[in-house]
């Protein structure tokens, strides 16, 4: 039977290089998530504080343009957005409730199905390797953590360049660009990397979750009992997403000295959890589940 | 014409399934009747319980109070500690915003969703028992499993704090079981009205609860974590405990014990008959 007359026919396109084969696994991911109307909920609650910070700038260029002799006190009263590098950190510190909630949710649509329902085997049936593969998903999630936080905080910064009376601040200012940047990709790749490995372990929602939780709330609760305890703050390296705002300072070059004694601890502990997260995921990429 | 039983799947002479209750001819149980629905939904209740015990969300439940254990026995090392040191950096900073509401999470959330989602939910409801009924087993059970990890790991946190602890978890465990009784009840809301329940639920309770726990007014009062505090301050008084720091009466706005309790039990109810009404109106595709 001749292939053409089934309706088969050659790629006449211009082939592209293997490697980018992860990033329509990537773009599937964004749009299988991006499709769920609680996706937009959680979107939606991270939002809030986007917004408060957004609307606390343009009150404070407002008062400081209409109230000039106002403006040491408006900003002592609004220190919050002081439009240093610590206003975008702590903003992108503090959206990590709704981060962790949106990442449990992804973690389970985007990589916990696969292996649950035979995407995987999928996947791997076609000429992606598992690395691709990998990549792909990493990007995803990668994606997902940037609209929360990076690209908010990108926005932040426009916003406060913008309601100056030049372009100055941006020329002022670039190691916050850097940061944010910085910051928004250490995110990123130590909240994939550990949503992944969980993800392909758990596989199941409510484990996931809960497992999630523990780290994200549970240890840092642990931690905070133990350093009033002990009198000794590095029980707080116990908190992983305070080890990665430490990081984030670093990026920001806004470490402060109680900081500085931790940061070198908190690099330790992220690098750890990044490698035992990759080590522990490659070995469940397989296109067929062995039973023993 | 003969019918068939329901889960025997056997033919019964009677014509249709047995008022009564009792076996069939046929020797397989009939679940005709109230007395049949009753021994169904019992029968489910303890099939939904014994897969909860057996899931994965047990042995995340077990590390999770393991940590738990490690946690007190360290925060005990240094020195003595009172009683009301137990309730206030235990119970109240570590145990009720985060063990109690996650043990009820991980049991109530995944009853009905769960079956929605693995698409068994459609053999539940073509059964012969009442939805209601359903709904109520399914309860049940979340309610039993959960109970089991909030009061046991209650009571293992208690007998960590060496000698007071029985006296302690004596003047706890009313105040955990009405808590875990209106968390089951509004996950299981949840559950029943949600696919995705438990990053609702999971939504609820670290986001919700902290963010309005913190905000001054009276619309913390939206929160049972709320409810479960003021019932821990009256039950803790016979131990010195008086709401202060961030929760202190100007700040806080705590409310009496006995309107806690009471909140607590009205809001079981009345999420339970919600989650009921819902359960029997709900078309589930």
């Amino acid at each position: 039977m001749v292939l053409e007359a089934a309706g088969y026919r050659s790629w006449k396109e211009k082939l592209r290089p293997s490697w980018l084969a992860c990033w329509p696994i990537a773009r599937t991911g964004v749009v299988l998530v991006v499709r769920r109307k609680i996706f937009w909920l959680l979107l939606g609650l991270a939002l809030i504080n986007f917004l408060f910070f957004f609307a606390m700038i343009y009150l404070k260029a407002q008062l400081s343009v209409q109230h000039p002799g106002f403006r040491n006190f408006v900003d002592e009263l609004l220190s919050s957005v002081s439009g240093k590098g610590k206003t975008y950190l702590e903003f992108m510190f503090a959206q990590g409730t709704v981060t962790m909630l949106l990442l449990a949710f992804a973690g389970e649509t985007l990589i916990g199905a696969d292996f649950r329902r035979g995407g995987l085997t999928f996947y791997l049936s076609r000429r992606i390797t598992r690395w691709q593969y990998l990549l792909g998903k990493l990007l995803a999630i990668g994606v997902l953590v940037w609209m929360t936080t990076t690209l908010p905080a990108l926005a932040l910064y426009i916003e406060y360049g913008l309601l100056t009376d030049s372009l100055a601040y941006f020329g002022q200012n670039q190691r916050i660009l850097l940061g944010i940047l910085g910051y928004g990709l250490l995110l990123a790749v130590v909240l994939s990397l550990l949503l992944f490995a969980l993800a392909s372990w758990l596989r199941r929602t409510v484990p996931l979750i809960m497992s999630w939780a523990c780290v994200f709330v549970f240890l840092p609760s642990v931690g905070g009992l133990l350093r009033s305890a002990f009198d000794d703050r590095r029980w707080l390296l116990l908190n992983l997403w305070d080890n990665v705002r430490l990081l984030g300072a670093w990026c920001f070059g806004a470490l402060s000295g109680g900081d500085r004694e931790l940061s070198v601890g908190a690099l330790v502990i992220v690098g750890l959890v990044c490698l035992i997260s990759a080590v522990t995921s490659i070995p469940r990429l397989r296109a067929t589940q062995v039973v023993q | 014409m003969p019918s068939e039983t329901w889960e025997t799947g056997e033919s019964s002479e009677a014509g249709g399934p047995s008022e009564t209750g009792e076996s069939s001819k046929a020797g397989g149980p009939s679940y005709g009747g109230w007395r049949g629905h009753v021994r169904g939904a019992w029968h489910l209740a303890g099939l939904s319980f014994w897969r909860l015990l057996r899931s994965r969300q047990s042995v995340i439940s077990l590390l999770l109070l393991l940590l738990s254990a490690v946690g007190v026995f360290a925060w005990l090392l240094r020195r003595e500690r009172t009683p009301l040191e137990f309730v206030e950096d235990i119970v109240l900073f570590l145990y009720v915003p985060f063990l109690l509401p996650l043990f009820c999470l991980c049991y109530a959330t995944p009853g009905i969703a769960s079956d929605r989602d693995e698409g068994t939910l459609v053999y539940l409801l073509a059964s012969p028992l009442p939805r209601p009924l359903v709904n109520l087993a399914k309860f049940a059970a979340a309610l039993a499993a959960s109970l089991l990890w909030t009061l046991g790991g209650l009571l293992v946190l208690c007998l960590l704090s060496r000698q007071d602890g029985p006296s302690v978890f004596g003047l706890l465990w009313p105040t955990v079981l009405r808590a875990t009784l209106a968390y089951v009840a509004l996950f299981h809301l949840f559950s029943v009205l949600f696919r995705r329940a438990t990053i609702v639920a999971l939504g609820y309770a670290l986001f919700l609860e902290t963010f309005v726990g913190n905000v001054p007014g009276i619309v913390k009062r939206v929160a049972i974590s709320f409810y479960t505090n003021c019932s821990i301050f009256a039950a803790a008084e016979p131990l010195g405990m008086e709401p202060a720091g961030p929760r202190s009466a100007e700040l806080y706005q705590p409310i009496s014990g006995s309107l806690a309790d009471s909140c607590l039990w009205l809001a079981s109810l009345l999420l339970l008959l919600l989650s009921t009404w819902a359960f029997a109106r709900r078309e589930y595709d």
